[in-house]
């Protein structure tokens, strides 16, 4: 082992960023349980607080409840909805059928997991009508580095962005809706295969087949069209 | 040492759970291989990515709207956006009362009968020669003609919902 491979592989570790949602899990079971358990719980008491709030007309409750997720909800608006200009009043749309059915929430799962559901769903209505295919497949051998670097597969729209975000963002663009949205819930708002199932109405398996295949995807389609060092050295 | 390349799925499962049963391989063979290590690289680098929480920002207004649609308001927003309209609804009903109390009844009704027929014949011949009941009375009427005003005006900017939910299918 070369201590320059040593220092270029400690190098790329050291950028990736923070604790996963597993690394979390490891917490849980060995160092901090009983702790971070008491935060869920409260955690769990203040989202039913808020809910009792809301349903009793308290504004400033639901608010509140905007705050907290409007973040959630434009994850995944702005992923799945490519026209900017629909785009806010789509996640309006959220808010509003999150206010007139929150009495029918059952409460069984979370709160943030069922809001992400209505998202899902208003989106995946609104793609019906533009007939945009939500679940159109790729096939896991199709997209290689060779065939993206033949040039056969997607022209290379990417070549005038000079931006890292907008070169990823461009990637994330072309793959298909379902996949994009896999990525993003598990990546940003580090949902589990199960929460992502449950949100987009698919078995867990197949959520984790289509995370690791649109993540083999796009790090194709990049490693096809720059070096490491191009993509990324002003960067993250 | 395992030369074995790294494969997609090991790698992603290795930045997935941090498990030491996939860190052993992957650290040692990336720091050796060439190949594998720039994959983990681009690797590292697009999770690095997909985390990157920028640009998803809805406008500064945003919360405000919902709640106006939905047909809430707050209290203090409420105050502070509307005080205006509250005001001068207030005061064109104190200064119809004040009007009312301070001129001479008999002046209203033939201002009233001037602007129209109509409101002569409605308004003033029925307290012809009872002139202290139709002060009363039109004391009581012109208040109330502009609290429905007011209330109208409220209603129209702060109760009314802005936008209605286009489907409600969750």
């Amino acid at each position: 082992m070369s201590s320059g491979n040593e220092d270029r592989f400690r190098h790329v570790l050291s950028r990736a960023k923070g604790f996963h949602r597993n690394d979390i899990v490891i917490l849980l079971q060995h160092s901090c349980a009983e702790s971070c358990h008491i935060d869920m719980s409260a955690r769990h008491e203040e989202s039913v607080d808020l809910i009792d709030k809301v349903l009793s007309g308290n504004a400033g409750a639901f608010k509140q409840l905007i705050e907290q997720y409007r973040r959630l909800v434009a994850h995944i608006v702005f992923r799945m909805v490519s026209n900017k200009s629909d785009r806010e009043d789509l996640a309006q749309d959220v808010f509003l059928k999150v206010y007139q059915n929150l009495r029918h929430f059952r409460r069984e799962s979370k709160l943030s997991t069922w809001i992400a559901r209505i998202a899902f769903n208003t989106c995946s209505n609104y793609l019906d009508k533009k007939q945009v295919p939500l679940f159109e497949d790729i096939a896991p051998n199709d997209m290689t580095v060779d065939s993206v670097a033949s040039g056969d597969a997607l022209p290379d729209r990417n070549a005038e962005l000079t931006d890292i975000s907008e070169r990823l963002r461009s990637e994330i663009d072309m793959l298909p809706v379902h996949y994009r949205t896999i990525v993003t819930l598990y990546h940003l708002e580090e949902m589990s295969y199960r929460e992502i199932g449950d949100v987009m109405n698919l078995p867990e398996g197949t959520v984790k087949s289509h995370l690791f295949r649109g993540r083999r995807l796009l790090k194709d389609r990049l490693m096809a069209k720059y070096q490491p060092e191009d993509l990324w050295t002003t960067g993250t | 040492m395992d030369d074995r390349h790294l494969t997609d799925d090991e790698i992603q499962v290795y930045l997935d759970t941090r498990s030491p049963e996939f860190a052993d391989r992957v650290e040692k063979h990336a720091a050796s291989c060439d190949r594998c290590g720039s994959m983990l690289q681009h690797y590292v680098n697009l999770y690095s990515g997909l985390s990157d929480d920028s640009d998803f920002d809805l406008p500064i207004d945003f919360t405000k709207n919902v709640i106006e649609a939905a047909g809430l308001t707050e209290h203090d927003s409420f105050l502070n956006r509307f005080s205006s309209q509250i005001l001068a609804a207030t005061g064109l009903a104190v200064a119809a009362v004040a009007f009312v109390i301070l001129s001479d009844v008999s002046l209203l009704l033939r201002f009233i009968s001037n602007t129209g027929m109509l409101l002569e014949s409605v308004l003033a011949k029925p307290f012809e020669g009872n002139l202290g009941a139709a002060s009363g009375t039109i004391g009581l009427i012109l208040p109330g003609i502009f609290a429905v005003l007011a209330m109208w005006l409220l209603d129209r900017h702060v109760f009314h919902a802005k936008k209605k939910p286009s489907s409600l299918m969750i």
